[in-house]
């Protein structure tokens, strides 16, 4: 606010923007002039005006200059034709030798305006003589306007057409008047004239004008004097003066002062007021006067001027008088005299006021003084606005303090377990206490009689002293009864209780309480008590929402009250569960809601054999098996989040140590309202019937192991037939082969054989079947073949009895094919072998025969032949080539003979290879190739092997020979016989020395001729055999040293013995 | 019947080789017996037409192990192989590796003595035609690798003209290797030049 105002004063006074404004609008018409003049300059400046402006005083003179300007501005400005002036100063006239100089002035500006006619002239007061005598001559018939004197100063009276006059004069007696009008107690009046010729026409007038007021005022003319004399009279003035001055336009000396420099000077040495008659002076010095405004002269002239170019014919009658004169004053003069703007005449102009501040910089002023209003008045109203949010904020604080204790509490509450609620409700009640400002809390409950009340919760401010816990309604009847009705108790005061509550109001009294509030306290519906607070240190008025608030936490209460009960129903409903769970035969142990175990019985503990403590919570998780927890623990919890019943084994252990397996069954516990509230489960030990249950599965599993292991197709039947089990071989087998349908279990396998009637392999199976089911056979045995795809498959049919009460048998099918294949490969192979063996000895003997002959027989032809041809050319030289060939002939002879011998040496002792052999042995391993053999020839063998029998020295393979021939003779024989089919092999000791083996059959036999014949050579009785076989067995036996025989059979067949040195003893 | 020839006769068994040494002194051939292959092949064979009486059956390496090995050398000599077996398989795997013939102990004289005769009358040939294709095979030694060149060209039918072409070189520098070349080969022809290319399997 301050620095606007001291900004404002830095601005410009208002007097000089006014002038600025007008200095402005001129200059804009100067400008639009300008603009209008440029674009109608082609056409107009055929028609500008001249005006010429002819001055008798100096070019510098106020008056002529402000008329001047005057003069211009006004022709300028209303001419939409261009004006063109010119400007003449005929000062040099005045003065002694003026005169003189006229005549040349008059013909040089006669030659100057020769051409250039003006269309007006305007002529000041200096220059008016000179215009009118010369008028004629040197600018005829142009119009002239005459301005800023008097009449009086008229040269001629009589002016003549075309000239027009502004006339002015000075009006001393109204400036006197004037002046004595503002200093009535005027004593002096100084008129100051100039001592040029114009000063003393104005001083004559002066003092014509003023010689009346000579009675009323010392009057005196200060003519002429020098200045300096001037100024020092006026110096001396006394009071009650006052200065008059007219026109100075010389002093005595001779000198041109002006009457502005003479007012000046004059205020300067003089505080006299000074009065005077021109515009110009005001603001130099003097207090004021009919002041003549040049600028209003030439205004008025330059209006008749415009007149005139406009083409009016103007003459004397059309002059102004008395223009431009009016009261004006210089405020400051005024202020200085103490003179009041009132004693002015009307409508006086006081220029040079200094503006007040007011004035100065009113609308700042008021903007800022407003602003200043605005803020204090917005300060004051946040101020009040805060003193009621202050309130506002309390009470919502206290609000706010309020609900937050009951989210408080309610939350408190509704976390807790039953079993914590009741030390809290004492918190509670604590906080209620600070909440609201209270100095006693509490409830208080019914007895269950209705008759008392009990304080059951209470709480005070420390430092108070305590309440009787135990009231009845004697006590407080009237609050009692009306809590029992539901209602509010409360008062502020003592004396706010009502008459018939006197004996309450004294046991309040004794009680300390001043104020008191009470609500009913409700359990699921029913009111139990109260809850109650109360100011003992002052008196408090209890609001309706603060008795709201006491019914919101009474609710809290009443709810944690219920809680409580349903603890302690809970409680004693669990310890009448306790003992009988103790007592109980089964473990027994119970969870809360948070799975966590709370309870066991004797039974767990005695088998646990751990403190209860131990087991409590998770404690009893320790006892269970380590690879059973995880899964034990899944199941449980599991349970629990779906309030399931559970069973789940698993191993605890027992106090021994011993882990035994536990059945443990849980069930979901709800409260009467079907809130969950845990678990209660039951053990038993089951580790034996487990076990048991173990073992039959075990065995039974492996019996089904057993039967799918089984490589047959198994399948039982019972006494009628019918498929009671299958392995799953048969079931596979059945839905592969076409053949075996229809016998899955509950079909009748005797049925399914009597449908393949026609095939004979039905017919064996069913006779089989029945055969074993009837008892009549203790078990058969059935090959037969299968048609397959690629190949027959043999199969064999093997039925037993079922051994069982209910009877049946069991079937079984092998796929024997491989077996057969086998079989008759290593058939194969045995003949194969046998032959070999046969032929390997022969073969050798031959090949070994044949090429030890061949080559020297090979030779003898070819020495043969080579003498032939020898003998056959007649080349003497070659004779000797016959005796060599003949001598090689009989070499090689002798040679051939020698292979023979040496085949024959082959069978004799010394060449065999000589090993001791354990005759059973090697006729078993014989045995083992031949048996088979047996199998299929379908013969039996039979075996009568002497134990401890010594050992043979000799050829095993000669011996294996001997012995193969033998029994596949043997074997030959028997195979064309009929039953019985029998090979009977037989090793025993004879003597020591002597071991006998031999080979009996059932075959056809030989009669007693042939039995010698048989040992020869090439004898046989086999359609290709080579018949060799006996032959060989004999020189082998021979070698041996021993000798083979043949005799015949008592019933049937041959038996060939064979008796070879043995060791003495075994 | 030149008598230069000579038989060899390998047989593990020495009454054989003896009978056959007196056969074939009998026509007045002379023969030289081994008793194992390995025998034969350490002796140096001589410069003169022989062929071979071979048995089947040795000690060691058998008598188409030593065909193989006799095959493998430079010099192939005619093998006459007898045997004592008679095995078919092998005889055909005789004849295939160039027996001329196959007989069996005993075996006709007649028969092998004509064996022999026709085996050293192929061996004569084949030394004949050594000897000549040593001869070229001279002469193609000599030759200038241009002279080679234009051999080449002249027996795959070639003119001069385009022998030069082929070459890039002028016809008359052609016909100067020709004249040259053809001296050095004493080819009389180019028939005769063929020939002489095909017997050393110059030619292509």
């Amino acid at each position: 606010m301050i620095s606007a105002l001291t900004s404002m004063r830095a601005q410009r006074p208002l007097f000089d923007r006014a002038l600025g404004v007008t200095r402005a609008a001129a200059l804009w018409t100067l400008i639009t002039l300008a603009i209008s003049a440029t674009t109608t300059a082609a056409e107009d400046h055929a028609r500008a005006k001249t005006v010429l402006l002819l001055y008798g005083e100096s070019r510098l003179l106020p008056s002529i200059v402000l008329a001047d300007e005057a003069v211009r501005a006004a022709l300028t400005a209303r001419s939409p034709t261009p004006v063109h002036f010119h400007t003449e100063y005929l000062e040099s006239l005045n003065g002694a030798a003026g005169a003189s100089f006229e005549p040349e002035l008059a013909r040089l500006l006669d030659k100057k305006y020769a051409r250039l006619k003006p269309d007006v002239i305007i002529a000041g007061r200096g220059a008016a003589r000179f215009v009118l005598e010369r008028r004629t001559a040197i600018f005829p018939n142009v119009p002239v306007v005459l301005f800023g004197f008097e009449r009086a100063a008229l040269p001629t009276s009589d002016l003549g057409a075309g000239i027009v006059g502004v006339f002015a004069s000075p009006d001393w007696v109204a400036t006197l008047e004037l002046a004595l009008a503002i200093h009535p107690d005027t004593r002096r009046v100084i008129v100051v004239h100039g001592a040029a010729p114009i000063d003393r026409s104005w001083e004559a007038q002066a003092r014509r004008d003023l010689a009346v007021y000579g009675r009323r005022v010392e009057l005196r003319h200060l003519t002429g004097l020098p200045l300096n004399t001037l100024l020092s009279e006026v110096a001396r003035l006394p009071e009650q003066t006052v200065i008059l001055v007219g026109s100075v336009l010389s002093d005595g000396n001779g000198r041109a002062v002006g009457a502005l420099a003479a007012v000046e000077r004059m205020s300067k040495v003089s505080p006299r007021p000074i009065y005077g008659l021109f515009e110009s002076l005001l603001g130099q010095g003097i207090v004021g006067g009919r002041l003549l405004s040049p600028a209003a002269h030439g205004m008025k002239a330059a209006e008749l001027a415009r007149r005139i170019l406009d083409g009016e014919r103007l003459g004397p009658d059309d002059s102004a008088d008395n223009v431009g004169s009016a009261y004006m004053f210089d405020a400051r003069q005024l202020v200085r005299l103490g003179v009041s703007e009132t004693a002015l005449p009307a409508g006086s102009v006081v220029r040079f006021r200094e503006p007040s501040l007011w004035s100065l910089y009113r609308w700042p002023l008021v903007a800022g003084l407003s602003l200043l209003g605005v803020e204090t008045a917005l300060i004051a109203g946040l101020l009040i606005e805060r003193r009621r949010r202050r309130v506002i904020q309390k009470a919502l604080a206290a609000r706010l303090r309020f609900e937050r204790l009951l989210a408080d509490l309610t939350a408190t509450f509704a976390r807790l377990r039953p079993s914590e609620v009741e030390p809290q409700i004492d918190a509670a009640l604590a906080k209620v206490i600070e909440v609201l400002h209270v100095d006693r809390a509490g409830l208080a409950e019914f007895a269950p009689d209705g008759r008392s009340i009990r304080l059951s919760h209470r709480q005070r401010r420390p430092g108070l002293p305590p309440l009787s816990p135990l009231l009845t309604t004697d006590h407080y009847p009237w609050t009692i009864a009306r809590v029992l009705r539901g209602e509010w108790v409360m008062f502020s005061r003592l004396d706010d209780l009502p008459a018939e509550a006197e004996t309450d109001r004294e046991m309040f009294r004794l009680a300390g309480t001043r104020s008191f509030a009470s609500v009913p306290l409700r359990v699921g519906g029913t009111i139990v008590g109260v809850l109650r607070v109360a100011s003992v240190t002052s008196e408090r008025a209890w609001s309706a929402e603060f008795l709201q608030q006491l019914e919101l936490l009474s609710e809290i209460f009443g709810s944690a009250l219920a809680q409580r009960r349903a603890e302690a129903d809970r409680r004693e409903q669990e310890d009448r569960f306790r003992t009988m769970a103790d007592a109980a035969p089964v473990m027994i142990w119970m969870a809360g809601t948070d799975t966590k175990r709370d309870f066991f019985n004797e039974r767990w503990l005695e088998f646990t054999g751990r403190p209860l403590e131990d087991e409590l919570g998770t404690g009893w998780v320790e006892g269970v098996h380590p690879d059973d927890v995880e899964r034990c623990l899944d199941v449980y919890l599991a349970a629990f989040n779906g309030r399931r019943t559970f069973r789940m084994e698993y191993r605890l252990r027992r106090h021994d140590g011993e882990y035994r397996w536990i059945l443990d069954t849980g069930v979901a516990r709800s409260a009467a309202d079907d809130v969950f509230i845990g678990y209660v489960g039951s053990c038993v030990d089951v580790t034996e019937v487990r076990a048991a249950h173990q073992a039959v599965l075990d065995s039974s599993a492996l019996s089904a192991a057993m039967l799918e292991s089984l490589h047959g197709r198994v399948a039982a039947l019972d006494a009628r037939g019918t498929i009671i089990a299958v392995n799953q071989a048969w079931t596979d087998a059945v839905k592969d082969v076409a053949g075996l349908a229809r016998t899955a279990v509950g079909d009748n396998y005797l049925d399914v054989c009597r449908s393949a009637a026609g095939d004979v392999d039905g017919q064996r199976a069913l006779s089989a079947t029945e055969n074993v089911l009837t008892g009549r056979l203790s078990g058969a045995r059935i090959e037969y073949a299968c048609p397959g795809f690629i190949e027959a498959r043999w199969f064999e049919m093997i039925v037993e009895p079922l051994k069982r009460a209910e009877g049946g048998v069991l079937i079984s099918h092998v796929d024997i094919t491989e077996r057969r294949r086998v079989e008759e490969e290593s058939l194969l192979q045995r003949e194969e072998l046998a032959h070999a063996l046969r032929l390997t000895t022969l073969g050798e003997l031959a090949a070994s025969l044949s090429h030890e002959m061949n080559q020297p027989l090979t030779a003898i032809l070819t020495s043969a032949q080579a003498a032939r041809r020898v003998l056959d050319t007649p080349e003497p030289e070659r004779s000797e080539l016959v005796r060599t060939a003949i001598d090689y002939i009989i070499e090689d002879s002798k040679r051939a003979a020698q292979v023979i011998r040496r085949l024959r040496a082959l069978f004799r002792k010394e060449h065999a290879e000589r090993k001791p052999i354990d005759i059973n042995a090697l006729i078993m391993d014989v045995v083992g190739l031949v048996r088979g053999d047996g199998v299929r020839r379908r013969v039996s063998m039979r075996f009568e092997l002497a134990e401890g029998l010594p050992v043979v020295s000799g050829d095993v393979v000669q011996l294996q020979q001997v012995v193969l021939n033998l029994i596949m003779n043997a074997m030959e024989a028997t195979a064309l016989a009929e039953e019985p089919r029998e090979v009977v092999v037989a090793t025993l000791q004879t003597e020591p020395g002597l071991l006998r083996f031999s080979v009996r059959d059932t075959g056809v036999g030989a009669d007693a001729a042939q039995l010698e014949k048989i040992f020869e050579p090439f004898v046989t009785t086999k359609r290709d055999g080579l018949g060799m076989g006996l032959s060989i067995s004999r020189s082998i036996v021979q070698a041996h040293g021993g000798r083979i025989w043949a005799t015949r059979n008592a019933e049937r067949g041959l038996t060939v013995q064979v008796e070879v040195p043995c060791e003495e003893h075994a | 019947m030149s008598r230069d020839g000579l038989v060899f006769v390998v047989d593990d068994d020495i009454s054989v080789r003896r009978s056959l040494g007196v056969l074939i002194r009998s026509i007045g051939l002379e023969s030289e017996a081994f008793p194992s292959a390995q025998a034969f092949l350490d002796h140096p064979l001589p410069d003169r037409p022989c062929c071979l009486v071979l048995d089947l059956r040795l000690p060691g390496p058998s008598g188409l192990d030593l065909q193989l090995a006799l095959l493998k050398r430079s010099r192939t000599i005619p093998i006459i192989f007898i045997s004592g077996h008679g095995d078919v398989p092998i005889t055909a795997r005789a004849m295939k590796g160039g027996a001329i013939d196959f007989l069996s102990k005993p075996f006709n004289d007649q028969d092998l003595l004509d064996a022999v005769q026709r085996a050293l009358a192929k061996d004569r040939l084949a030394r004949v035609e050594a000897a000549e294709r040593a001869v070229i095979e001279r002469h193609v030694a000599t030759l200038t690798p241009r002279e080679r060149q234009v051999m080449l060209l002249v027996v795959r039918g070639l003119l001069n003209k385009q022998i030069a072409g082929e070459l890039g070189a002028a016809e008359k520098t052609i016909k100067i290797h020709r004249g040259r070349m053809m001296q050095k080969m004493e080819a009389g022809s180019v028939a005769e030049l063929v020939r002489m290319t095909e017997k050393v399997g110059l030619s292509q």
